[in-house]
């Protein structure tokens, strides 16, 4: 595994939940009611209780969520916090907070509480599953280190020990689970340090479920058949520019360039056609439908037309630089897009490949404007709403910006901020692909691939689901 | 004899002082800032940004910086990765994982390589000798990953003789297959150096006088010749125990094996200043005890050479 979901979700439930569908489905929570998108009211279903027996109350979720959102805390995902009110109080730019709870929360009983945002969210609802609106038990602030060791959480499976650090993470079933129950007894996280190993394993028999890493893309169907399983996330990998570089202003130059790409051959080539060419911002696996086309002829392969659109950008320079992070897996990719721009446009001579000494290094360069070409860029969202990748990326208020040129339109902003306030999910969707339409009028950035989740299992397991929360982990049947 | 050892110690602390620095530096020298990086594209706030830069020193300058861990070392304390875990807790748990894969190669370079080194001298120029040769000029010429996934996959996937990846199983059946692709490299240059060092003592005037005197082969070349081939050797070993420790990151990479080779190289991607000093310093240390050893082993092997 890359990341630590999937350790998560088995130890603690979250309020809502995804699976392979783009709906939140309620979990832990019994109803998430609001009526003006700002005050929502969350009731906890009855029953739930954690793992050494307490029951899973609202304060749990109020107390863990201001933990979060109190600053010096340090805790990484503070952020996802920042629209429920009182987070500035707790997060001031100069000194100590003056008060280490959020005003916009409220207990009302034992199993509701009431958030109040400081704007109208209407994506809130999506947002529970992020891993910043979990509960945390009372027994996790009486002695933090003691729990990262062995969390005590509310969730299908329970710890069994303690986290044996690089080595792996037992847990067994827990029997008073309130949500859908576990098929399985038990399960273990092994964990690797190159996830190639990890295949070799599963190719051994040695582990039943494993992310498939890149590399091993072109011989993963050859070696697990349907046992392999892609599942596209919210997920977009693109292609940057220096929009603060007066170079780089004509959009028909970065549509130029975005002609002159071979998407499909680039995928087979490097990814085996596990991804898929982009052609929007947002894949089919989000709310509303996905905004596939949305770039029309843009995103198409067209050498002839992206030939005499640079024509027309006034661009006469015979080297495009292209900036990556090296040596973190992305050099085989960025060497072949190289080549396709470099082939298919006349007037280019090379495409340098900028190699940053690994991922700080080139964050550092976006961040501080220092990039003078095109450059990697991508977004994974946690939630299967477009609101996420909008706002974090292509809006003035986004954390994410600087990674797609610190891209601006105040229309665009505008939209967004409608589609936050919107009544309905339907009205939601059709704001956020409006908003998204403008910005493909733009052009700031080339969309390449909607990336995939991709995961094979052993014959040892069916029944093996992906989607938004990774593996189904209770679904999983373990074959006798 | 006493002496020495002193004064060698005595280097050992300055040497300490001036690679913890220079280990610092380094790591401080690497572009971009560790705790931005570690949010990937989608950035932390700033108040936790913040937060993180305090508690790690990362506002004051690189010396204070660096006196500030200096001074919490000297008092038994490694500080925390970014993570807030102790690099002493994970020290404590990977340097037996290494020591013992290191050692369990070492080991096989000694047995097996001066073996082979005395064997191929002795049968000099006819098949043992040659079958030895093509051995060690093909070990150090392939790359050790492609040895590494290689009998990974045919003596673990494929045959399923030894495990395919991990410690589960302990020592030695976790650690054989990882060790003696760790040792490979050094075996093949201790055959080539003892089949190189016997044969030029095999014709030595001492050895033609204890074969004058009627003293049988066997005696000849285990007391006098081999005992005076093996001071190359010793060199060699002793340096290369140092380098076997240090040298595991691509072996435990490749078969998951959570050791420091592993932890130094992901200490290094992320920035981890404090458990990639911690670990370094650690193997520089090993390096220059190990090189004392050698020195002082050098006067049990021959007498001639004193340290007063």
């Amino acid at each position: 595994m890359t990341g630590a979901f999937n350790e998560v979700e088995a130890l603690f439930s979250p309020l809502v939940k995804f699976g392979d569908g783009t709906e939140p489905t309620l979990l832990q929570a019994e109803s998430v009611e609001t009526d003006d998108n700002v005050v929502w009211t969350i009731t906890i279903e009855d029953g739930w209780t954690w793992h050494n027996g307490e029951p899973v109350v609202a304060q749990n979720y109020v107390d863990a969520w201001n933990a979060t959102a109190y600053g010096p805390n340090g805790w990484e995902n503070n952020a996802q916090l920042s629209n429920v009110e009182g987070y500035d109080e707790l997060n001031p730019e100069d000194g100590e907070p003056s008060t280490d709870t959020l005003s916009g929360l409220e207990v009302i009983d034992d199993t509701t509480f009431q958030v109040t945002l400081s704007t109208p969210d209407s994506q809130f609802i999506y947002k529970l599953k992020l891993p910043g609106f979990y509960a945390l038990p009372e027994v996790a602030f009486e002695d933090l280190d003691a729990f990262d060791e062995a969390p005590v959480g509310n969730g299908p499976f329970q710890i069994d020990g303690t986290w044996e650090h690089d080595v792996q993470i037992s847990m067994v079933r827990y029997e008073d689970y309130q949500g859908p129950a576990a098929n399985a007894d038990g399960l273990v996280f092994k964990i690797y340090s190159d996830m190639e190993t990890s295949y070799t394993d599963a190719a051994a028999g040695e582990v039943d479920i494993i992310s498939v890493p890149q590399t091993r893309f072109q011989q993963v169907e050859q070696d697990f058949g349907d046992r392999f399983i892609s599942f596209q996330a919210v997920r977009l990998d693109f292609l940057g520019f220096p929009l603060w570089d007066e170079r780089f202003q004509d959009e028909r130059l970065r549509q130029a360039i975005s002609m002159a790409i071979d998407r499909d051959e680039v995928n087979d080539a490097i990814f085996a056609g596990v991804y898929q060419p982009a052609s929007s911002l947002h894949g089919q696996n989000v709310d509303g439908g996905g905004t596939e086309g949305l770039c029309g002829e843009y995103c198409e392969f067209n050498p002839e037309r992206a030939n005499e659109l640079l024509d027309e950008s006034g661009w006469d320079e015979p080297i495009l630089e292209l900036w990556y992070p090296g040596g973190v897996g992305y050099d085989q990719t960025f060497e072949a897009l190289a080549n396709q721009i470099r082939q298919n446009l006349d007037a280019i001579d090379d495409v340098a490949l900028e190699t940053q000494p690994g991922f700080p290094a080139f964050i550092e360069d976006l961040d501080e404007q220092t990039v003078t070409g095109m450059f990697r860029g991508g977004w994974g969202s946690l939630y299967p709403s477009m609101q996420n990748q909008l706002t974090e990326v292509w809006s003035s208020m986004g954390s994410g910006r600087a990674g797609a040129g610190s891209y601006e339109n105040p229309e665009v902003d505008q939209l967004i901020l409608d589609a936050d306030g919107a009544n309905t999910p339907e009205e939601a969707a059709e704001l956020y692909q409006e908003a998204e339409a403008l910005i493909m009028e733009d052009f700031p950035a080339i969309p390449l691939f909607y990336a995939t989740y991709n995961f094979a299992h052993s014959e040892n397991v069916s029944n093996v689901t992906i989607g938004f929360d990774e593996i189904e982990l209770t679904e999983v049947v373990v074959n006798n | 004899m006493g002496r020495y050892i002193v004064s060698r110690l005595a280097q050992l602390v300055i040497v300490f002082f001036g690679v913890t620095l220079l280990i610092y530096l380094a790591v401080w020298a690497l572009p971009g800032d560790p705790i931005r990086a570690m949010a990937g594209d989608r950035p932390l706030s700033e108040s936790v940004i913040n937060a993180m830069r305090e508690e790690h020193n990362l506002n004051d300058p690189v010396l204070v910086q660096y006196l500030k861990y200096m001074g919490d070392l000297l008092t038994g304390d490694f500080g925390t990765d970014f993570n807030g875990r102790s690099v002493s807790d994970q020290m404590v748990q990977r340097w037996p994982v290494t020591l013992r894969l290191a050692v369990t190669a070492w080991l096989i370079e000694i047995v097996v390589g001066i073996g082979l080194g005395v064997i191929a001298a002795l049968r000099r120029g006819r098949w043992p000798d040659y079958t030895i040769l093509l051995f060690s000029i093909a070990v150090i010429s392939i790359p050790i990953f492609v040895l590494g996934y290689t009998a990974q996959l045919v003596l673990g996937v494929n045959a399923g003789i030894f495990p395919v990846s991990g410690v589960a199983d302990g020592w030695p059946a976790s650690y054989i297959l990882p060790a003696v692709i760790l040792s490979a490299f050094g075996l093949a240059s201790v055959a080539r150096l003892v089949r190189a060092s016997v044969l030029e003592n095999l014709r030595a005037d001492y050895v033609r006088a204890a074969v004058a005197k009627g003293m049988s082969r066997r005696r000849v070349v285990s007391v006098h010749v081999l005992r005076n081939s093996l001071i190359a050797a010793v060199t060699f070993l002793g340096v290369e125990l140092g380098f076997l420790l240090g040298g595991t990151v691509v072996v435990e990479g490749i078969f998951n094996v959570p050791g420091v080779g592993q932890l130094l190289f992901r200490s290094l991607q992320t920035q981890e200043g404090a458990v990639v000093v911690g670990v370094a310093t650690a193997l520089v240390l090993i390096f220059l005890l190990a090189n004392l050893v050698v020195d002082l082993l050098y006067g049990v092997l021959d007498p001639r050479i004193r340290h007063d």
